[in-house]
């Protein structure tokens, strides 16, 4: 009797632990699409960096601002660094790079491209995009008024949040 | 006062206890005789969960064969089939499998009874193929909008081994027909997974999981014994 008690109490064991199956979580600390990280440097003296006053970044056609940092803030002021996103869907991200200095706004157009490759992050994160073969370009302006003076890609393969991808020397 | 009557009831006990041992036992003159066969079966709780689980189809096939008195030959043999939609991946594994080892009984039967408390070892192998049906992409912000990939990329010649302990019962409930259920764990020793993808479901090993080469499993189903002689 003692023994067919026991082997219920097995199987009801196996049905328990068949329910709990749970699902792997994605964690922040997995692989994630990276973003374009962007330095302000010295137009004159291009080791020096360079803080803009007061930066907003939105893509050509759209309403919204970009997040510019891990923290999603729209609006950053008296900073060296920004992080972008960068389209998954496309091979080129158009941005308007809005600085106010001295109350005074000035916009200026940059088409980012590159070449998307998708990497395997898990079962949870699905999968992220990395971006290789970055090319900046400036788009020219009639009026000559660019705060941007030179934009130099300093690491093609976007492929981390941590090194630094683009200066823009203004 | 009533310490030392503890103490001398314990002196009292004891010698008792040696009278005990010291009564003869007759060895039994019976010899029960074991029968040695064939046994096969099927696994009802892939039948079962084939009925309840839409993402799931599966048929195994149980078999053992008695070398000595505790020791069996064992083996499954199966298909099984994961139609998987998740959060971020929807895939498809779809294969066979095939494990073989031991069983060793550690129950020790009264009389004429042929029942197991087991503990198995067994070396699988699963062949199978998965597809990538959707997936998404991990992002930090959602400024552009989430894009959603739907797909049919097929991975095919996938394969796994991996080892495996089960500890189980199996019961004779009538003659030569037995119920048996047990549970597994199982460590992966090789795999050959897809490129830029993973193997997720592997029929026989189960689901795997990102971090760790560990599975787990259970299995329960009924057996039928072809019996070949007595021994």
């Amino acid at each position: 009797m003692k023994f067919y008690l026991k082997m219920a109490l097995l199987l009801v064991l196996t049905l328990l632990s068949s329910s709990c199956e749970k699902d792997d979580l994605c964690t922040p600390e997995q692989a994630v699409t990276p973003r374009l990280v962007i330095e302000f440097k010295d137009a004159i003296n291009p080791l020096e960096e360079k803080v803009v006053e007061r930066i907003q970044v939105q893509e050509i056609g759209s309403t919204d601002f970009a997040p510019l940092d891990s923290d999603g803030s729209l609006v950053l002021t008296n900073t060296s660094t920004i992080s972008l996103p960068l389209r998954t869907d496309s091979a080129t991200t158009s941005y308007n790079l809005i600085l106010t200095e001295e109350n005074i706004t000035n916009s200026d157009n940059i088409n980012f491209n590159y070449t998307l490759n998708e990497e395997y992050v898990s079962r949870a994160c699905g999968f992220r995009v990395i971006y290789n073969n970055l090319v900046a370009v400036q788009t020219p302006e009639s009026s000559g008024d660019n705060w941007i003076d030179r934009i130099v890609v300093i690491d093609s393969n976007v492929t981390n949040n941590t090194d630094i991808h683009v200066q823009i020397l203004h | 006062m009533y310490k030392y009557f503890i103490s001398l009831s314990f002196v009292l006990i004891s010698v008792f206890g040696f009278a005990q041992g010291e009564n003869e036992i007759s060895t039994d003159s019976i010899i029960y005789k074991k029968t040695y066969g064939l046994r096969a079966g099927i696994d009802a709780a892939s039948l079962i969960r084939t009925g309840i689980d839409p993402e799931y189809t599966g048929f195994q096939i149980l078999a053992d064969y008695r070398l000595t008195d505790r020791l069996y030959v064992a083996g499954e043999i199966g298909n099984e089939s994961l139609d998987r939609t998740s959060e971020s991946v929807d895939y498809e594994s779809t294969g066979q499998f095939l494990k073989a080892g031991v069983d060793y009984n550690f129950y020790q039967n009264w009389l004429d009874m042929d029942n197991m408390i087991y503990g198995g070892a067994r070396l699988g192998f699963a062949n199978f193929s998965q597809t990538l049906n959707r997936y998404d992409y991990n992002t930090d912000n959602n400024y552009f909008p989430i894009f959603t990939n739907v797909v049919d990329r097929e991975f095919s010649g996938l394969n796994m081994v991996w080892i495996e302990i089960q500890l189980g019962i199996k019961v004779e409930v009538l003659n030569n027909f037995f119920v048996i259920a047990n549970l597994q764990l199982k460590h992966r020793l090789t795999e050959n997974a897809p490129e830029n993808f993973d193997n997720l479901y592997a029929p026989g090993f189960g689901r795997t999981y990102d971090r760790g080469n560990i599975a787990a499993g259970y299995s329960y189903g009924i057996m039928y014994r072809i019996p070949f002689f007595k021994k």
